[in-house]
């Protein structure tokens, strides 16, 4: 369980392609675990492996709080119909931008068992598998921003535990 | 990613808008109102959040402090106004908001307590909370009416005196929750069976109502304004008990009508719909800013046979007595009965107020009256339910001012009927 420091944009390896996972190790698990935690921490949606300096093709996402997935190796094999919203990254903080994606999106990819499996989605789940899938190609969303990025602000304190 | 979206904390917006009822005395409806059309940018769920939260905690207020005062040893009336405000708007979350977890509501009260400074007081808070929320009441089970249903002792009792215990109850149940939205159908643009299939292609249900063929029961909207048969004047929202002003008035085409206390205009607009577009309306106001919630609903309903004019009803205007075939006299009241519409009504009023209204409505009747042609069919009405500003001025008009009482309708709200209501039609 660890946050690891997350790359920014400017950083050269957000822009190199992330290469297969071969097969589960204990420092695969760890790093999984530790996207996780960093995800959560950042209050982001989805994070691909590459985002806390890792070449490997993982993404973690969780687009409503309570259903965490964790891809390897995904590939998107269909989309449909188109959305247009606000988007952001965790690379790139403090901003967003209006981003055109297809509202469907259904991807397949090993589970964390190294398990064929497949999702569909539609809408917030699906920007965000297309989102973490371009991180894996070395692509970023601020060159599919229509018009100018923007600045967002987050709550300024993060959450703090409460003692129970 | 990140959802890319302005974080607002939709909690400090509520803590501020309860803050500003403690103090600034303003209605709270109204307040809510402008808040949110400040923050028209966020999300239909935020605002939907900020407006339930808002106003459940107002409305709900004596059964929260009950609450709160269980498990603190701070009285609620003792704490500080941001501790009290925090505390209640939480106790309401996890008593009323299912849907929000109750860890989530003790951390965001802590939250809110440390920005605002109260670094001291954050135990303090997590303490009265996390018990509240391991030991929850049955509301239900709670004996005294005034804190089961967070309404005034003395409003209480005169539900019970106005209408036996098993009304009373009705009525308490039915001024906390959300009340029912009635329309009445604007006959002169629209038959009422076209207007429900419009509704119902903008995704809203749309039920009868037994008794009045134009009018519907409607849900399943968010905003009015949203709905273009709203805004294309295809109907008004009034309540059932409302709609019989304009029934008791017996209307009949080219009549000339006057409403003394019109606004916001909606017994005005159901008599021009009745007399479509023959006759006239006479709407009449103290002041201009009251007029001009008149001139949108006119308007809004392509209406041209209404005219405003600013008027003070308790001074006689000689140069148009006898001149009206009908009036309507639909009078300021204690307003007992629209509670369930008006989530701090109930605190405002005062039993002593009953009285001096009563007065006031007698002085305005003793003028309405005179308006009226020999003949003619005079309407009074009060949204209350108690008998001084009902059956009794009911009395006095027959006996003072000599008219003769034709019909009386007498409504007590219901959950899922009309709201509390007073009408009566005599002829002069």
């Amino acid at each position: 369980m660890a946050i690891r420091e997350v790359r920014e944009l400017g950083d050269e390896i957000l822009t190199k392609r992330s290469k297969e996972v071969k097969e589960m190790t204990p420092r695969v698990k760890e790093l999984i675990d530790d996207m996780i935690d960093t995800m959560y921490e950042a209050n982001g949606v989805g994070l691909a492996a590459v985002q806390v300096g890792v070449l490997k093709r993982i993404v973690v996402m969780d687009v409503t709080g309570e259903d965490l997935i964790v891809m390897i190796n995904p590939k998107i094999v269909e989309t449909s119909g188109e959305q247009t919203g606000q988007e952001g990254c965790l690379s790139v903080p403090g901003k967003a931008g209006q981003v055109t994606r297809p509202n469907y999106a259904k991807v397949v990819y090993l589970d964390r068992d190294m398990k064929p499996a497949e999702l569909e989605g539609t809408e917030l789940l699906a920007r965000c598998i297309c989102h973490e899938c371009d991180h894996l190609d070395g692509k970023m969303y601020v060159d599919l921003v229509e018009g100018d990025l923007v600045d967002v602000h987050y709550d300024e304190e993060y959450e703090e535990e409460v003692e129970e | 990613m990140t959802k890319g979206e302005l974080k607002i904390n939709t909690r400090a917006i509520v803590l501020d808008i309860l803050l500003a009822v403690e103090k600034e005395d303003r209605m709270t409806g109204l307040l809510i109102h402008d808040v949110l059309e400040q923050y028209a940018f966020l999300p239909a769920r935020d605002r939907a959040f900020i407006k339930n939260l808002a106003e459940g905690t107002v409305e709900r207020q004596i059964t929260l402090d009950y609450i709160i005062d269980r498990y603190s040893k701070v009285k609620s009336g003792k704490m500080k106004s941001l501790i009290r405000c925090v505390l209640r708007m939480s106790v309401y979350q996890l008593y009323f908001m299912s849907q929000v977890p109750a860890s989530a509501v003790c951390n965001e009260a802590v939250r809110l307590v440390r920005k605002r400074h109260f670094n001291n007081l954050t135990g303090f808070v997590n303490g009265v909370l996390r018990k509240i929320a391991s030991e929850k009441t049955d509301l239900e089970k709670i004996d005294n009416l005034s804190v089961r249903f967070s309404m005034p002792e003395w409003i209480v009792k005169r539900f019970i005196d106005e209408a036996g215990e098993e009304k009373a109850l009705e009525m308490l149940k039915s001024s906390v929750g959300t009340r029912p939205v009635f329309i009445r159908t604007n006959r002169t643009r629209i038959s009422p069976e076209e207007l429900k299939v419009l509704l119902e292609d903008e995704g809203v249900r749309c039920e009868p109502v037994e008794g009045i063929d134009y009018a519907f029961r409607i849900s399943g909207f968010e905003r009015l304004y949203d709905l273009k048969s709203f805004r294309d004047g295809y109907f008004s929202v009034q309540d059932i008990s409302s709609m019989s002003v304009a029934e008791l008035l017996e209307i009949k085409e080219g009549m000339k009508i006057l409403d003394i206390c019109a606004a916001p205009g909606g017994k005005s607009c159901h008599a021009a719909e009745i007399l479509n577009g023959s006759g006239s309306v006479e709407a009449r106001d103290i002041s201009e800013r009251k007029l001009e919630k008149i001139e949108e609903n006119i308007s809004r309903l392509a209406l041209k046979n209404v005219e405003l004019k600013v008027s003070d009803a308790t001074c006689a205007d000689e140069n148009t007595f006898d001149s009206f075939d009908r009036v309507i006299a639909d009078l300021p009241c204690s307003g007992l009965g629209v509670i369930g519409r008006k989530n701090d009504l109930k605190y405002r009023v005062k039993e002593e107020d009953i009285a001096s209204l009563a007065e006031l409505q007698r002085k305005i009747l003793r003028n309405a009256v005179k308006y009226l042609k020999d003949g003619g069919i005079i309407v009074f009405s009060t949204c209350t339910i108690t008998k001084e500003e009902g059956s009794e001025q009911a009395e006095f008009i027959e006996k003072e001012l000599g008219l003769k009482k034709l019909e009386e309708r007498i409504f007590y709200q219901s959950q899922e009927g009309s709201d509390g209501f007073y009408a009566a039609s005599f002829i002069k």
